[in-house]
């Protein structure tokens, strides 16, 4: 069984050589590895920026007693973003604009879409409740005069408005407004919009330095054959299939 | 091991200053006593009496863009002048293009030369009171140029090896100043290296990544250091976020290897962290004998050198000299120990010993270094564990290490052109983007 293994990878290092690839073994490779510097404070402050990024209040707490790792944004204003958060996506929409201008009355009043989003997840909700004559109501004093400025802000008035006209909404074709994705698209929205406002960066850097590993191995792929990561949660390193 | 904690790694190289007086046209030209500005002495009778000048040092290439502006004082009779880059071998007669290895945006045509006697319409001509600007994007392996602070075009850089700014002069009075970057660029380079990291990052922010796996990774790393009160805290907001986090284990046991003895590492990180070795030695001899039995192993070596450091820290020095005595003495002449039993004793030598060379012992890394070892021991001890060395990394730092090794390698394949990775760097850099994108903000107001 072994040397079919062999002959596997030599094979692998023939097809690579054809390709002009240079090849690297296992053992060249984690030696590589082992040659990076890695501060477990910079990983750790990667860890706290995740945490205070996503909200997670309590754990960055825990976390800076546990680590001895400080966060870069100040724990109370977590709870308060988190709240407003929490709102959008419980659907009390106009209790989270209330909270977002005890937060920074400056943060709807610079984002023009984020403050109509708000408003129509609230007629959204309006909808979803049966109160069709509130609705309209609030469709035509608040939403018509900013979709009146906007195309982009119109067309999506009218398709919320569109909701109405069905009796079973579940199947209509602007149904996916009242899925809770809908929700969770606008918290998300606010959630960002706060974030920017305290000066600290909308999204986590985990992700981004994990999209920064699938691209910088897909680009080393164009020029060498190596062991490569395809499991990003387990981490484990795969020899060069054929 | 504990050893001397790693420089960060600065890639000093050096860069152009001033013009090179040495090696350049001197019969045609005359370059300024600043070596900043180069004028045309001779008269213009064919094609082999160019003034030609190089600067001093080939452009640094370590980084993502190399730039440098001339600003032309008088065009003279014909506005021959030239900027560009050329090899160190460049036949210092030639305008930079005319030759090969080299490259040349001409100021009387506004053609670019690329090593052949025929230029290829390129941008605008230039004459006196221009700013012309002449660079080497790495990222996009490019030359590119400038006029009046506006980008006029790029083009492919097939030329290998280090490559020297050049200007060249080749009419009467023709005369030309030179900015290596002492002062202010008319082109705005930081814009324009802004730009070219927000492409980079567009394209790489497009790729999708599995769901959670960032929770998970986060997950894994408290379990895998064994910081429990953040993991349980961590898990209870899991489960009321909307909607509730869900992380598929592969099999049921990866959970509990994870896990595995994580109160225990959590109340040795913590005794270690406060410097209470004491108590660490007796909770090990207690739960894991083993680990702390051989006297002369790495782990046993570390918390005693720890013990030492911390009796220095409160100034009990007789103590610590004792304690030396005892325990440390062992380890001179071990392979592998001197370098840190060497450091830690010298802290006794200074009165600020956290001033001195030696200082990093004193501070939180290096009780981080011996917390982390102790964890990895225990790790160790699960009779159920397969891979001794994932007890040593966390996934987090295997996929950080991944992604270093494959940016060196990329880079090196390059010629070590461009960035470097330093997840430092990254971590600490989030601010460029933001000002790009406030400026947008600002914009739609």
């Amino acid at each position: 069984m072994s040397l079919f293994w062999i002959v596997i990878r030599q094979l692998a290092e023939i097809e690579a050589m054809a390709m002009s690839k240079k090849v690297i073994t296992r053992e060249e490779w984690e030696k590589k590895l082992n040659d990076v510097k890695i501060r477990k404070e910079d990983m750790n402050k990667l860890v706290m920026n995740f945490l205070v990024t996503e909200g997670y209040v309590d754990a960055a707490e825990k976390f800076r007693m546990e680590s001895g790792t400080e966060p870069d944004i100040d724990l109370a204003t977590i709870t308060d973003r988190m709240a407003v958060k929490k709102a959008v996506q419980c659907g009390n929409v106009e209790d989270a604009i209330e909270k977002v201008n005890d937060l920074n009355p400056e943060i709807l009043d610079t984002n023009p879409q984020l403050f109509f989003h708000l408003q129509q997840q609230r007629l959204i909700e309006l909808i979803r409740n049966g109160k069709v004559e509130e609705a309209l109501e609030f469709a035509q004093e608040e939403l018509a005069p900013r979709g009146e400025e906007n195309q982009s802000f119109l067309e999506e008035l009218e398709r919320t408005v569109a909701l109405l006209a069905f009796e079973d909404v579940s199947n209509c074709p602007v149904g996916d407004l009242l899925d809770i994705s809908q929700r969770l698209k606008t918290a998300s929205e606010v959630n960002a919009a706060i974030l920017t406002s305290q000066s600290h960066e909308k999204d986590p850097k985990l992700p981004s330095l994990l999209k920064m590993l699938l691209w910088a191995q897909n680009q080393l792929d164009e020029k060498a054959a190596y062991p490569r990561i395809n499991d990003l949660a387990t981490a484990t390193l795969e020899d060069p299939a054929i | 091991m504990g050893g001397k904690r790693e420089e960060e790694d600065f890639e000093e190289e050096e860069v152009p200053t001033e013009l090179n007086t040495i090696n350049s046209s001197g019969g045609f030209l005359v370059v300024s006593p600043d070596k900043l500005s180069v004028k045309y002495t001779s008269v213009n009778l064919h094609g082999h009496d160019v003034g030609v000048v190089q600067a001093n040092k080939p452009a640094p290439v370590k980084r993502l863009v190399y730039y440098f502006e001339i600003y032309v004082k008088d065009a003279g009779a014909k506005g021959q002048i030239a900027i560009g880059f050329t090899s160190e071998s460049f036949k210092m007669r030639r305008q930079p293009g005319w030759e090969a290895n080299s490259c040349g945006y001409h100021g009387d045509d506004g053609l670019l030369y690329r090593g052949q006697g025929k230029g290829e319409a390129f941008g605008p001509t230039f004459t006196t009171n221009d700013t012309v600007g002449g660079g080497i994007n790495y990222a996009s392996q490019e030359f590119f140029f400038t006029k009046n602070g506006s980008l006029v075009g790029a083009v492919y850089k097939d030329i290998k090896g280090p490559l020297f700014p050049t200007i060249a002069v080749h009419s009467q009075n023709e005369e030309v100043l030179v900015n290596f970057g002492q002062k202010k660029f008319a082109f705005d380079l930081k814009e324009y290296e802004a730009q070219e990291r927000m492409k980079q990052q567009m394209t790489i922010e497009k790729i999708s990544l599995p769901p959670n796996v960032s929770y998970g990774l986060v997950r894994s790393y408290l379990q895998h250091y064994g910081y429990e009160d953040t993991l349980n805290s961590f898990d209870l907001a899991g489960k009321t976020t909307v909607p509730p986090v869900f992380v598929a284990q592969e099999n049921g046991f990866n959970e509990q290897d994870n896990v595995y003895a994580l109160n225990q590492r959590k109340t040795l990180r913590q005794l270690i962290r406060n410097g209470e070795i004491d108590a660490a030695f007796d909770k090990l001899r207690n739960w894991h004998p083993w680990i702390v039995q051989d006297d002369k192993s790495s782990t046993c070596f570390l918390l005693h050198c720890q013990k030492f450091i911390e009796l220095v820290r409160v100034g009990a020095l007789e103590e610590a000299v004792k304690y030396g005595r005892m325990e440390l003495a062992k380890y001179f002449g071990l392979a592998g120990f001197e370098e840190l039993v060497q450091d830690c004793v010298a802290l006794l030598a200074y009165e600020k010993p956290q001033e001195s060379s030696v200082g990093y012992l004193l501070e939180d890394s290096q009780r981080e270094i011996v917390a982390d070892t102790v964890n990895a021991m225990i790790l160790s001890t699960n009779p159920n564990v397969k891979d001794l060395h994932g007890c040593l990394h966390s996934c987090l730092e295997r996929l950080l290490r991944q992604l270093t090794a494959c940016c060196l390698e990329r880079r090196s394949m390059n010629g070590d052109q461009g960035e470097a990775f330093h997840l430092h760097r990254v971590l600490n850099s989030g601010f460029q983007i933001r000002e790009v994108e406030r400026e947008v903000l600002v914009s739609i107001k």
